[in-house]
């Protein structure tokens, strides 16, 4: 039998061999004082561990305070510069708008669509967390979904929503048809996230509106325009945007 | 700039120097501050995300969680800064707009699924425990500290620390470990 003493310095140091290990998990069963010692030692580890991180955290507190330091007479000009380059591009925006308005008689509803659609990022789930606890449906789901597999996406989201048929599921499952280009089963989901008043509701009317505007139902597009824009938590800008382009 | 990162090794970052410190989170910063900022967090909780995010990916290098780099520094950081930011996003119930690059979601998954995100706070007894340690002298706490944080084995700390030999080192390890005991049976009867 090894010396208990080495044993646990092999741990702490990362070095037990496989014969090793095996007499210091027989060890941690069967000898009290050893088990002690051990935890004695996990704990002390793990309290440096938080001391020294603590020590980081303000090293790095203090490197950014530096940076700061040294920034504000950067940022004057550059918030200028900012201002400038965004009325450059509001008067660029409306100098284009009316000259397509003036230009083409009918409005190219594909095209529209296009430069506005940008699928909705996943918020909901955090493919990173640990794998062992996570081999859920819903993480296939959303793995599908960041991946562009619209057709497996379309069909693990509405294996989902069969048993958890929560706003969230049904938001992706819509965006997951109009990449797959399914507008009315898009448009169904999008009105349920609609009738629920929800965290998506904004952003689900945003994406109907493209919806409509891709089907060329103009009117249903531009009354689901003017609730985003009342509404104000959501593309509002762009919304206002859209609308002045299909008046 | 690119070269300077690409030097680093995985032991430069464990021996841990300010300097280097300093180097990585400034070398770092603007490129995750940029990338972060499509999330539509406010330019502060960047800021916290980014050193929340140095913070994990160091500890996961001192636990030896992380054995060899597989990708450049900024990778990681950015792996994990993702993962927080979700994680806040989560519990803000925040709403995003912008432009995202999800493209490289597959690859930085693998790289950091074995990371400890979220440490665990401290019990009761091991609050007791960090008052006493940080009463221990200077030396027996940068000793203990190489040891337990670092990862040096005793010949490591014998060189590092000019010792005369291992023995020395391990006799110093013990009476500091029996101060250590003794503070804490002082406090507790």
């Amino acid at each position: 039998m090894m010396d208990k003493e080495l044993l646990l310095y092999n741990y702490f140091s990362n070095q037990l061999t496989a014969e090793e290990q095996k007499q210091f998990d027989d060890l941690l069963k069967t000898d009290v004082e050893f088990k002690e010692q051990f935890d004695f030692e996990k704990n002390l580890k793990e309290v440096i561990r938080e001391k020294e991180t603590d020590s980081l955290k303000s090293k790095l507190i203090g490197f950014e305070k530096d940076i700061e330091d040294t920034v504000p007479v950067r940022e004057l000009p550059k918030r200028n510069y900012q201002k400038w380059a965004m009325a450059a591009s509001i008067a660029l925006l409306v100098g284009l708008g009316w000259l397509g308005y003036n230009n083409f008689s009918g409005t190219d509803y594909q095209e529209l669509y296009n430069d506005n659609f940008q699928e909705y990022p996943n918020t909901v789930y955090a493919i990173t967390r640990g794998t062992e606890t996570d081999s859920s449906l819903e993480r296939e789901a959303y793995v599908a979904y960041e991946t562009d597999d619209n057709a497996k996406a379309i069909q693990l989201f509405t294996e989902l929503k069969e048993t958890y048929d929560s706003e969230s599921v049904n938001f992706y499952l819509a965006q997951s048809y109009l990449k797959n280009n399914q507008l009315t089963e898009a448009n169904t989901l999008l009105s349920e996230v609609l009738e629920k008043e929800g965290e998506f509701a904004p952003q689900a009317l945003w994406y109907i509106s493209l919806s409509y505007i891709k089907s060329k139902q103009k009117e249903k597009a531009i009354k689901s325009l003017n609730l985003l824009i009342a509404d104000g938590r959501y593309k509002k800008n762009e919304a206002e945007v859209l609308l002045d382009e299909l008046d | 700039m690119e070269n300077t990162q690409a030097e680093i090794t995985l032991e430069d970052l464990r021996k841990g120097s300010d300097d280097l410190l300093r180097l990585v989170y400034e070398s770092n910063r603007q490129k995750f501050l940029n990338y972060a900022r499509r999330y539509n967090l406010s330019e502060e909780e960047n800021i916290d995300v980014y050193q929340d995010a140095y913070v994990i990916f160091y500890d996961n290098i001192m636990s030896g969680k992380l054995e060899s780099l597989s990708s450049s520094i900024s990778t990681y950081l950015f792996s994990i800064g993702k993962y927080l930011i979700f994680d806040k996003m989560r519990k803000n119930k925040k709403v995003v707009s912008g432009d995202f690059d999800l493209s490289r979601v597959g690859e930085t998954d693998e790289l950091v699924n074995t990371f400890e995100m979220e440490p665990q706070s401290l019990t009761t007894e091991q609050e007791l425990l960090k008052k006493h340690f940080g009463s221990l002298g200077d030396k027996c706490q940068e000793l203990l500290t190489l040891f337990y944080y670092r990862g040096f084995t005793i010949q490591e700390i014998m060189e590092a620390k000019n010792y005369n030999n291992e023995n020395v080192v391990k006799s110093a390890k013990s009476r500091c470990m029996k101060t250590l005991k003794e503070k804490i049976q002082a406090n507790t009867y």
